[in-house]
C-alpha cells in the first residue's frame, strides 16, 4: 500500500493517540507559554504588585464550583497576595465562593514576606495574615462591613469570633482596604462592590475584576474608566488566558494548570492544522499520482 | 380550517393551537389588565405552572419506557444484556438516593424522615454525583477534541473551489485561535478576527434570518391549521 | 350583570414595529398559501438533494439489512426545529415501514418521545403494517445532554444502523453523533437551524439541510400540494426582509439611521 493511500485510509484510532501524546505532554510537564501579556491583566498584576507593604486586599470568590476559567484566576491572585507583604480579606457573595477560597488556602504555598518586616520571609498564619468572612448575604452587610467588620459580623468562616481575629482588630472595616478583587461569575458580582464601596471614597480603592471569558466585553467600559480614574476597574483578569498570563508575571508556571492548559490548547490546534494539511497532501497523492481509487 | 365536531381529535388540538397561538402572540404586544388580572402574567407564571405540572408527570412515561426497553433485553437475553441489567438497577438506586441524601433531597432537615437518613445517604450522593456522574459527563464532553481533530483530518479535503477555500479559511481562523500565535505571527490573530467578525458573522445572519422566517411562516401554517402537524391523534 | 372594566390595555414599547413586521409577512405567508393553492403550476422550486437523499438512505439500510437511526434533536416540542424533525420522522417512519427495515428514534425529551411513538405508530398504520410496529422503536434515552450521547453511541455501537438521520436542534453533540456514525460507516443525513453546530454536520454527514431548509424539508415530505405555498411564503418573507435591510444599509450610508428608529419604535 503506497504511503498516501496508507495515510489517506489512517486508522482513526492512531490520531486519537496523537491527539493524547499533545495534550499529555504540555500538561505533565508545565513551561513557560510564549504567552503575550494583554494589558489589562499586566494593570492587574500592576497593582498589586506595586501596593505598599501591610495595604489590606479583599479577596472576593463570586462563583460556585470549580469554576475553570476563575479557579485559576483565584488561584494565582492568592498566590500573589500572599508572596507579596500585604493582609487578605476574603469575603464572598456567592454561597459557594468562600468554600473554594477554603479549598485553595488548605492546599496553597503560604511563604511570603511579612508585612510588618517586607524583607524577611515568614509563612503567613490564619487570623493574623489573612481572614476569610464567609458568604456575604445581604446587601446590608456589604454596605454595613465598610465601616465595621465588628459591628457585621459575629464569626468568620470557621467559626471563630472576630473580635479576637488579630486581623480584624487591625482593620475594623473596608473602608481601610487598598484594592477588592472580584472572580465573578456573574449576578451579583463587581458592580455590587462598585456602587456600594467604591462611591464612598473613589480614590483609595482599587478593583479589578476576574472574569469568564463571555462576560469580559461587559467589563471593559468598566476598565476603560477605571484607567481614566473614575470609578471603575482598574484591571481585568480575562478567562483561563489571564490566569495564565498572571501565572507568568508571578513566575510560578504551573501553579494553576492554566498555563500548562493552554499550551496542551494551542499544541492541539497546530495539531490540527498539520493533519489537515496531511490528510490533504495524501489526497492530492492520489489524485494525481496516478493510482487507482 | 378543517374543524369539525365530528372530527374531534384532530379539531381540538388545532382549536387550541388556534387561540393559544393567537393569544400568545397577541400578548406580545399589547397587555390587558383588568383589575388584578394581568394577561401578561397570566400567562408567564400560571400557564407556566400547568405546563410545568404536564412535564413533570410526563417524565413518569419516559421512565416507564427506559426500563420496558432494558427489561426486554435482560429477558430476551439478547447481545450486551449485562448492561441493560445495570441500567434497571441502577436508576432505582440513584433514584432513592438523590430523593433521600441529593441536592434537592426530600427531607434535609429531618422533620419527617430521620436526619440520620439524610446523613447517610448524603455523602454517597456526593460521591456518585461528583466523583463519578461529573466526571463522566466531563469525559464525554473531552471526546469532542478527539473528535474534531478526526474529522477535520478526514473531511477537511480541497476537492473544488469552494471547500478550497473552506480549507483555507479554517486553518487561518485555527492558526489565529491558538493561544500562542502572537508568538508565531500576530498577523493570524488580525486575520482570524477578519474572517470571524465579517463573513461569518454575514454568513450566519444569513442563516438566523432565513431561519427566523421559516419559522414565522411555519408558526403562521401551525396556528391557521395549514400544516399537517403532528399530533397524538396521528400526522394526517 | 358584571361590569368588566378593562383598566389598561398597554402597548408594550419597543414591539409595534415588531409587531407591524410580523403582521405583514403574516400576511404574505397566507397570500402565498392561498396563491400556490390556486395555481400551482406558476410556482417552481429547486430540488434539495438531502430530501431525496432521504429515501435512498432507508433503501441503503433495506439492503445492508440494518436499522435506521433517527434522533428529533436536543430540543423541546416548542422548538421549531422540533416539530420540523417530527413531521419528517413521519415520512422516515412511512419509508421503513414500506421497505421492512426497523427504525430506531432517540430521543432526549419526554414529551416528544411520547409524540415520536405516536407519529412512528400512526406511520406504520397508514403504510397497512400495524402488527411491524413495536413500542422499542422510539426511545427516551436520557434528559442529560452527554447521557443521551452515550445512549446513542452505544446503540450506534450495538446495533449498527446503516441510515442516520440528525434532525432538529442540537449542541455540543452533534459531532460525537456524526463522527460515531461515520465511523460505522453510516449513510449520515442532517438538519438542524443551530448555526453553531451546522459546520459539524457538514464537515462530518454526507448531506445537511441548513437553517430553513429543514422547515422546507418538511413541507416537502409531506406530499402536501401545498407545500409549494410554503417554500413560496418562506422566499416572499425573505424578499420582504431583505429590502428593508437594503434600505437601511443605503440609507444609513446616506447618513440617515431613520430605518433604524422605525424598527425600533
Amino acid at each position: 500500500m503506497s504511503w498516501a493511500r496508507y495515510l489517506e485510509e489512517l486508522d482513526p484510532r492512531w490520531i486519537y493517540l496523537l491527539v493524547f501524546i499533545v495534550i499529555a505532554i504540555p500538561i505533565l510537564i508545565p513551561m513557560p507559554s510564549p504567552l503575550a501579556i494583554t494589558q489589562y491583566t499586566g494593570d492587574a498584576f500592576e497593582t498589586i504588585e506595586n501596593l505598599p507593604p501591610g495595604s489590606l486586599v479583599v479577596l472576593s470568590f463570586d462563583y460556585s464550583g470549580a469554576n475553570p476559567e476563575l479557579h485559576p484566576q483565584a488561584i494565582a491572585v492568592m498566590r500573589h497576595v500572599i508572596k507579596r507583604p500585604l493582609y487578605v480579606m476574603i469575603v464572598g457573595m456567592w454561597s459557594d465562593g468562600p468554600i473554594m477560597a477554603h479549598q485553595i488556602w488548605k492546599t496553597i504555598d503560604k511563604t511570603g514576606y511579612d508585612p510588618e518586616n517586607p524583607s524577611q520571609i515568614i509563612t503567613k498564619e490564619y487570623g493574623k495574615h489573612i481572614v476569610n468572612l464567609g458568604y456575604l448575604a445581604t446587601t446590608a452587610l456589604i454596605v454595613g462591613m465598610y465601616d465595621s467588620i465588628t459591628e457585621n459580623f459575629s464569626e468568620d468562616f470557621y467559626g471563630n469570633p472576630v473580635t479576637e481575629l488579630p486581623l480584624i482588630q487591625k482593620f475594623d472595616g473596608i473602608k481601610h482596604a487598598a484594592v477588592v478583587v472580584s472572580f465573578a461569575a456573574g449576578s451579583p458580582g463587581p458592580g455590587t462592590y462598585l456602587q456600594y464601596w467604591a462611591t464612598q471614597k473613589p480614590e483609595f480603592h482599587k478593583f479589578i475584576v476576574g472574569s469568564p471569558a463571555v462576560s469580559a466585553p461587559g467589563f471593559m467600559p468598566y476598565y476603560e474608566a477605571g484607567k481614566a480614574g473614575e470609578i471603575g476597574y482598574v484591571g481585568v483578569i480575562v478567562s483561563l488566558r489571564g490566569a495564565a498570563e498572571y501565572e507568568t508575571l508571578l513566575g510560578e508556571i504551573g501553579l494553576t494548570g492554566a498555563t500548562a492548559a493552554l499550551n496542551a490548547q494551542s499544541a492541539v490546534h497546530y495539531l490540527l492544522v498539520i493533519a489537515v494539511v496531511l490528510g490533504n497532501i495524501a489526497y492530492f497523492m492520489r489524485k494525481y499520482g496516478g493510482e487507482e481509487r | 380550517m378543517g374543524i369539525s365536531l365530528a372530527d374531534y381529535r384532530r379539531s381540538i388540538p388545532l382549536l387550541l393551537a388556534f387561540i393559544f397561538g393567537l393569544l400568545y402572540a397577541f400578548e406580545w404586544y399589547v397587555d390587558i389588565r383588568i383589575g388584578d388580572f394581568s394577561l401578561s402574567s397570566f400567562l408567564e407564571k400560571e400557564m407556566l405552572r400547568y405546563f410545568n405540572a404536564m412535564y413533570s408527570i410526563a417524565i413518569g412515561i419516559g421512565a416507564i419506557n427506559i426500563f420496558r426497553i432494558h427489561y426486554r433485553t435482560v429477558s430476551r437475553r439478547r447481545p450486551y444484556w449485562e448492561f441493560s441489567l445495570l441500567v434497571l438497577i441502577l436508576i432505582p438506586v440513584m433514584a432513592i438516593i438523590s430523593t433521600l441524601g441529593g441536592r434537592y433531597a426530600i427531607d434535609p432537615k429531618g422533620e419527617v424522615i430521620p436526619k440520620a437518613v439524610y446523613d447517610f445517604f448524603n455523602p454517597i450522593w456526593n460521591v456518585l454525583y461528583w466523583k463519578v456522574m461529573s466526571i463522566i459527563n466531563v469525559m464525554m464532553f473531552a471526546l469532542l477534541g478527539f473528535f474534531i481533530i478526526s474529522a477535520g483530518y478526514r473531511a477537511f479535503r480541497a476537492r473544488n473551489l469552494d471547500s478550497a477555500i473552506l480549507l483555507l479559511a479554517g486553518i487561518l481562523v485555527v492558526m489565529g485561535q491558538a493561544p500562542v500565535n502572537a508568538a508565531v505571527w500576530p498577523g493570524f490573530e488580525t486575520i482570524k478576527n477578519w474572517l470571524m467578525d465579517v463573513p461569518n458573522v454575514a454568513g450566519r445572519r444569513g442563516i438566523i434570518l432565513g431561519a427566523a422566517i421559516g419559522g414565522l411562516a411555519y408558526g403562521v401554517r401551525v396556528i391557521f391549521a395549514y400544516e399537517r402537524r403532528p399530533t397524538l391523534a396521528g400526522g394526517e | 350583570m358584571y361590569w368588566l372594566e378593562i383598566s389598561e390595555i398597554l402597548l408594550r414599547e419597543g414591539r409595534v414595529a415588531q409587531g407591524i413586521v410580523l403582521l405583514i409577512i403574516a400576511i404574505l405567508t397566507i397570500f402565498a398559501l392561498e396563491r400556490a393553492k390556486r395555481s400551482p403550476e406558476k410556482i417552481t422550486v429547486r430540488k434539495i438533494p438531502a430530501v431525496d437523499a432521504m429515501e435512498e438512505a432507508v433503501g441503503r439500510a433495506t439492503e445492508m439489512d440494518r436499522p435506521v437511526f433517527y434522533t428529533p434533536g436536543m430540543s423541546g416540542l416548542s422548538s421549531l426545529a422540533t416539530l420540523s424533525a417530527l413531521s419528517i420522522l413521519g415520512y422516515v417512519a412511512r419509508l421503513t415501514a414500506r421497505y421492512n427495515v426497523p427504525i430506531i428514534v432517540a430521543n432526549r425529551n419526554w414529551i416528544v418521545y411520547q409524540v415520536a411513538e405516536g407519529i412512528v405508530k400512526q406511520a406504520y398504520m397508514s403504510e397497512g403494517k400495524p402488527d411491524q410496529f413495536s413500542p422499542e422503536m422510539v426511545r427516551y434515552i436520557s434528559s442529560w445532554q452527554f447521557g443521551f450521547t452515550a445512549g446513542c453511541l452505544g446503540i450506534f455501537q450495538r446495533e449498527r444502523p446503516a441510515a442516520n438521520f440528525y434532525m432538529g436542534y442540537f449542541y455540543a453533540e452533534s459531532l460525537e453523533l456524526a463522527e460515531s456514525g461515520y465511523r460505522i460507516g453510516a449513510i449520515q443525513v442532517a438538519g438542524t437551524t443551530s448555526t453553531a453546530q451546522l459546520p459539524f454536520f457538514v464537515a462530518a454527514c454526507d448531506y445537511v439541510l441548513i437553517g430553513e431548509e429543514l422547515y422546507a424539508a418538511a413541507a416537502y415530505v409531506t406530499r402536501d400540494p401545498r407545500i409549494l405555498g410554503v417554500l413560496y411564503a418562506h422566499d416572499l418573507g425573505k424578499l420582504f426582509v431583505i429590502a428593508i435591510t437594503l434600505i437601511g444599509a443605503l440609507a444609513i450610508t446616506a447618513g440617515s439611521n431613520f430605518v433604524i428608529e422605525l424598527l425600533s419604535k
